[in-house]
This record gives C-alpha cells, structure tokens and sequence, in this order.
C-alpha cells in the first residue's frame, strides 16, 4: 500500500513544445502583419519566432487534423471551409440487460420499456473549436476567420475532433506562443469576441441543457451583454465567501470548484467546457460557497447577476432547472463534507485510500482467488471486465484494480470533448463521443480505466470516414448503480468481495477488531 | 467458503431440518409392522428430500453460468450449495435405513460418498487455505501471470548481475557474486517448477546471504539483497501455484463425480418409480 497522496494539478504537458515548423510555408512578419487577423501583433515577436507560424493549404478531403492525436498548433482559417466531425462511433461498452430476472420477466409480462441505461444529458458535444457537434449528427462546418485547437495548443490535450477541408483550405498554424501574444492582441479579442457572440453563444447556451428554453429574443438581448473572460492556470475566477455577481459558462478548459477545509482544500468537482457555475450562491443570494479556479487556460462566458436574475424569473423552467442543480450540489457537497470530517485525514493519506469514495475490497482471508467477480463483471459489461483482481494490499484486504470514484477525480481533467463526468451518485461515467484518446486512463494514478477496442457499430450519423477502423474507447467501474449491487459482489461465491464507503470502513479499520466476522458497516 | 457467523442460518436450518428428519425416521423405524426400505412411503420421502438437496446444490453450476442474471447472491447459492450438499447424506441413510441395497445402488452410494466426502475435502481447503496463502504469499499475483513474472524476475536478476559485475570480463572481487548467481540463482530462476532449492528453505538461506555478503565487498551487499529478493518472491510464486492447486485442484474430482452421482441418482430415482 504505497499510493502517492493524490493532489490536483494541471496535467502534464504530454507534447513537447516545438520551436518552429517545419512545414507549410513559413510567414514573414510582413506577411503575417498584412492579415487582417494579426494587425496590432508585436512585429518584435515574429522576428524573435521565425517559423512559429505557417500558412497551409489543403486540398478538399485532406484533413488538418485528426481527433486523439496529441498537437501543439492551433489553426486559423483564411480562406475555404472545413468540416469538423468524430469519427468514433458513438458508443460504449454496455451493460447487459440491466435487472434481475424477475424485473425482466416484469418488463416482458409488462411489455415495459427497459431502462436506458443512462441518458446522455447532453445536445451538444463539446469540442477544441468555435462550434459544438450534435450528438445526434456530430458534424459542423468552420469557416474563413474560425480559430480551432486552442485547448490542444495551450494545454497540450488531445485533438478533439477530426477537420478535413470541404473545399481548398488556407490555414495559418501557429506555435503556443504566437497563440498566446494573439489572445493579448486587442483586435484580435475584439474579433474573436464578435464572432463568438454571432455564431456560437446561441450554440453554447443551447448545449447547456439548463438552459436550454430560453427566447431567441432574450438570447439577442443577451447577446451584447455576456462577457468573454479568459483565465490563466491557477487564476482564481473567484473565492469561497465572494459576493456573488454572475454565472459563467465554460467555454474552454477546466475548471476545478474546491472548498477550503481543516486541512487542505476539498476538490467537489472538474467542471469542462459546456458546464456551468456559480448558480447556487445567485439564486439564494447568499456569498459564494466554493472556490472557482482555472486548472488550465479557461475561457468563461460571464453572465452578469442582473441578467441572470431576468432569466431566471422570465424563465421559469430555467429557474427550476437550476435550483434543482443547486439542490444537488448542495447535497453533495454536504455528502463530501460530512465524509471527510469522520475520519483522520492524516493517517491514510499517504495509502491513497482517503482519495476513493468507494472502494472494491476481496477478503483475501475469504476469497480463493477463483475469479468469479471477475467473470462476473465481464458478464454484465458485454464481455469487458472493468477490474483486475490485482492491487496493493490493506490488512487483509485487497484493493481491487478497479475506479475508486475518487474525491478528486483527475481521470476527469483534460477530456478533449468532455466525456468524462461524475454523476450525482459519484460514479465515474464515460459517454459514448469518447474519442478513444486514452487521456483520461493516463491520468487515473491508479490505472483504474482501461481502453477497450470496441466492435463496430456501422457507420452512420454522416461523417465521413467514420466506422473506418475499431476505435478504442475509455472504460471504467460505473459500480452497476442501476443494478442494485455491483456484478463483480454479486458474483462472488465465498462473499469475499465488497464494494465499501471506505471511510465508514476505515473508521472502523482505525480500531482493533479481534474476531470480527462481519462486514463491516460500509460494505455493500 | 469460510465457515464462520455469516453461515450461522443454514447452520441452524440444516440442524433443524436434520433433527426433524431424525425423529421421523426414529418413529418410522420403531413400527415392526412397516419396516422402512427405499420403497416405502417414508423411504421414499426421505429421498426425494435427498434427490431434493442434491438438485438444488447442483444449481449453483446454472447460476455461476448465468452471472448477469440477478437471482441472489452467489454466496447465497454456494452455502445452500454446501449446507444442503451435507444434508442429503443424513437424508439418503434414512432413506435406505442404513443400508445400500444390491449391488447397483451399493454402487450409487460408493459414489455418492466419494461425492460429498470431496466436497468436505473441498470446504475444508476453502476455509483454511486462503489465509494461508494470504500470510505465505505477501506478493501475490494473478495465478495465470505467474510465468510471466518468473520471467520478468529471471530478466531483473539477469539484469542486476549485468549492472554488479559487467557483461564480460569480471573483475576478481565480484567473482563470487556471479559465481552464485551462475551456480544457485539462475537455475533456480528458470526452472519451470523450482523445488527444493536453498532459497526455499528459511534456515539456509540467510546462512548463505550472510556468507556470501562476508565473500563480497561491503558496495555490492545491495546487490546480494536484491538477489535473494528476487529469489524470494520466486519461491512466493511457487508457494502461490502450490496453493492455488490445492484450492482448485479438488475440484477436478468433485465436479465429475458429483455429475456423475446426479444422473446415476436420477436414474435410479426413474427406475424405482417405474417397478414401485
């Protein structure tokens, strides 16, 4: 038992940064001032970065680049237009039919729909460009002026969609840091801010699925009045105990909500782009109750508190929504707190068990190691096991390979397309646009996600070259909520596997328990 | 399968049905009048009980087939696995009286015993085992990874020689180390089932670190401690596979004769009813 203490971080660059390109035609800074894009950029800053931008041209069909695959550029458009879809099959390592027997056979004499496994929440799926994809059609269309890839430049993430040019294509490409001096550059901002409130904030406003219900005439009337705000790593957006005076939208990056605690600060979620915060303290009008911090470079749409308080009382359904999102949050953060209060934080921090929130524990004094959670859990997840009966040792227990639902979930940090979410129950979900990047199994410091090749679905929803080869998808432990009791626990003849609220057992660990024959409370 | 507290209801289930099936066969026997065969009313109840238990413990075959059906717990299913197992033998006595019959059912009953007294075999080595094996094998790996960590093990010490006394060439002091390692450690790292070898023994083996660390210059004792770690989680391995075999291996015996005495009970139950 010798797990790192788990502590957030922006994740590690996974690219190296290059210097220069060496391809595409390299730009002078004449050639590069005289865009319209780059007026008012430092000419001193091109000189000093000779080949850190290029102009590109791309032939219809050929792709400028492809979703998963690391990349340190970001992309304008000058000319022609592109096509930016996924081409993962949508879809996921499913659950065999879900229920016991006697439920099916309910469902059968019932001729009662069988429960959806878990409903996608989202319309759109966000991606490292101006627009979202439908879910239902994950293709969108960029143009002359569209800037795309600025997570995967700034942050080193992953592509997160696949663009191939429509028509012949002129692109300038630049390095991070002819990125970053165009982000200070005022025209720049100014036309990027423009372009943003035109095209996407109707875009962005409907993928929130709060949100969604709002008036076309109150989006235009918004329209002018959000603002766009830009964060660098470790910027605080604001405070625990700030007066609250808006509600922002994620629009690029990461942000990480925490709450100060004896101790160190509890992390109570990662929000990506497409999420939303800052609701609770609004709608009770009471001072923030959580610190809001950029992870990596995040761009946040602002809007104004006497703009959220029209929407919320022109908008019932909205206002509904939203105070159900601040019950829930409410909870679990109440859950969080509570749980971490009952034990010393101190003594298990260093075995990295303090970190999980539930954890799969085998009975090694009860179990003979005949792999029957194993199966168990392959034979509820379509022949995938979502554990490995291997792990590192706690008295007489063994921790499961398997997702511990983590406090501070970092498989979740740095998704390119948002795929990765907890749900209100804690479990670790991964939706079906995953893009097979396996960042998030990376970041899992327990190498709790493998990634799975998954068979072929066929191609459809109309982007091109989908369904081309198997893609490996992301999968993790969901704990069979809606199942009862996880397969692998069930599944297990000598009752020695238990899926337990590891403080609770911890708790009880802390004492010496000679003869104790029972589970202990926690264990399910 | 631990017998402990969590079996206490089939314990007292079992006990009961037990003492209840006791004294029916007490009270049956004392009758003169109705002797108590196989073929009598009693006789038949008490094995259709039996013919009962056997069926209902032999489910649990179905049930770990059907693991994404939520019919109860498998552990539910194995203790009425075992308990009901042990039943049917009190059962199948009543239901003879005691007595086996001609040949055919003495047969059955040969089977039968070989049968149960497996599965008991089977749940002692269940209970006591995986204690053992948690206490022995502090490095645990899954059983079918063994051959892959022996190898990786072999490249390691391999590689730690390479590191300690050079590819070619070695230099007089660290003659000793390799000369071990060529004589003791590498044999018993590659042999597919290492046995009897020095490093399984508890005595021996820190007699011979300590006079190999006495023959080595004080730098390399490191390496003289990986060696012998190395070898230990070897000799933890094959302490695994040992057990692992012990736990399982019962198995291979049990299932067949079990089938075995399932269908010749069958067929024997068929072949009552048709000459009753």
């Amino acid at each position: 038992m010798s797990a790192e203490p788990v502590t957030a971080a922006p994740p590690t660059p996974l690219a190296p940064v290059e210097q220069r390109l060496d391809y595409g035609e390299p730009l002078s800074p004449d050639a590069v001032l005289a865009l319209p894009l780059f007026q008012g950029f430092s000419r001193s800053k091109l000189e000093k970065n000779p080949g850190a931008i290029v102009r590109r041209v791309f032939e219809p069909g050929e792709l400028l680049c492809r979703e998963g695959e690391f990349g340190s550029t970001a992309f304008v458009i000058l000319e022609g237009s592109a096509e930016v879809y996924l081409q993962a099959t949508l879809g996921r390592v499913q659950k065999q039919a879900s229920g016991g027997f006697f439920r099916r056979l309910k469902q059968v004499l019932t001729r009662a729909p069988a429960e959806a496994e878990t409903a996608t929440p989202r319309r759109y799926i966000p991606i490292d460009a101006p627009v979202d994809l439908d879910s239902q059609r994950p293709i969108a269309q960029l143009g002359a002026g569209d800037l795309f890839g600025e997570m995967a430049c700034l942050s080193f993430y992953p592509r997160s969609a696949t663009v191939r040019a429509k028509t012949r294509v002129v692109v300038v490409e630049m390095l991070r840091n002819i990125l970053v001096e165009l982000q200070r550059n005022t025209t720049f901002r100014a036309a990027l801010e423009e372009k943003y409130r035109a095209r996407a904030l109707d875009q962005h406003l409907a993928g929130v699925p709060l949100l969604q219900g709002l008036s076309r005439e109150f989006v235009d009337a918004l329209r002018p009045r959000v603002k766009l705000l830009r964060f660098d790593p470790g910027q605080v957006i604001f405070k625990e105990g700030d007066v609250a005076d808006g509600f922002f939208l994620v629009r690029i990056g990461f942000v990480k909500v925490s709450k100060h605690w004896p101790g160190g600060d509890m992390v109570l979620s990662y929000l990506p782009r497409g999420s939303c915060f800052g609701e609770m303290a609004l709608l009770s009008s009471v001072p923030r109750n959580a610190t809001c911090m950029a992870l990596d470079h995040v761009e946040v749409v602002k809007i104004e508190s006497s703009d959220f308080a029209e929407m919320v009382a022109r908008f019932p359904d909205v206002r509904a929504r939203l105070a159900t999102l601040a019950t829930e949050r409410a909870a679990q953060n109440a859950t969080l707190a509570q749980r971490g209060a009952s034990v010393d934080l101190e003594q298990f921090l260093s075995q990295g068990l303090m970190q999980a929130q539930n954890l799969l524990l085998l009975d090694l004094d009860r179990c003979t190691r005949c792999d029957e959670c194993v199966h168990g859990c392959a034979s509820a997840h379509e022949g995938v096991t979502r554990l490995i009966r291997d792990g590192l040792r706690f008295d007489q227990y063994l921790v499961a390979t398997t997702c511990r639902t983590c406090r501070d979930p970092l498989c979740m940090v740095g998704c390119p397309v948002g795929a990765i979410r907890r749900k209100e129950s804690l479990e670790i979900v991964i939706e079906d646009w995953c893009i097979g990047c396996s960042l998030c199994a990376k970041q899992c410091p327990y190498g709790n996600i493998s990634m799975v090749e998954l068979a072929e679905a066929g191609a459809g929803a109309g982007a091109p070259e989908r369904a081309a080869k198997p893609k490996t998808k992301a999968t993790t432990c969901d704990l069979c909520m809606d199942q009862g009791e996880p397969a692998c626990v069930a599944g297990c003849p000598h009752d020695a596997a238990h899926r337990v609220d590891p403080l609770k057992f911890f708790e009880q660990r802390l004492f010496p328990l000679q003869g104790v024959t029972t589970p202990p409370k926690g264990a399910r | 399968m631990r017998i402990d507290a969590r079996q206490r209801p089939w314990i007292v289930g079992c006990s009961a049905t037990l003492l209840v099936a006791t004294g029916c066969w007490w009270l049956v026997r004392r009758d003169p009048l109705a002797p108590l065969t196989g073929g009598s009313a009693w006789g038949l109840a008490f094995g259709i009980a039996a013919l009962a238990c056997m069926v209902t413990g032999a489910a649990l075959t179905l049930r770990k087939r059907r693991k994404a059906w939520r019919l109860g717990k498998t552990s539910r299913w194995l203790s009425g696995h075992v308990w009901l197992g042990a039943l049917s033998l009190p059962l199948v006595l009543f239901h003879g009286d005691f007595a086996c019959g001609g040949s055919l059912t003495s047969w059955l009953m040969a089977l039968f015993l070989a049968s149960w007294a497996s599965g008991v075999v089977g749940v002692a080595l269940q209970h006591f085992l995986p204690r053992v094996m948690t206490e022995q094998v502090v490095r645990e790996t899954i059983y079918e990874q063994i051959d892959h960590v022996a190898q990786l093990l072999r490249e390691e010490a391999s590689a730690l020689i390479e590191k300690w006394c050079g590819a070619k060439a070695p230099h007089p002091e660290h003659a000793p180390l390799r000369d071990f390692y060529e004589s003791q450690v590498r044999p018993f790292l590659a042999a597919a089932r290492p046995r009897a070898s020095l490093f399984e023994q508890r005595s021996t083996a820190p007699m011979q670190r300590a006079h190999l660390k006495r023959l080595l210059p004080a730098p390399m004792h490191e390496a003289v401690d990986d060696l012998f770690d190395l070898c230990d989680e070897r000799c933890g391995l094959e302490q695994q596979r040992r057990l692992h075999h012990w736990l399982h291996g019962w198995l291979l015996f049990h299932v067949p004769v079990s089938w075995a005495t399932l269908a010749a009970t069958l067929f024997h139950a068929l072949g009552a009813l048709r000459y009753l």
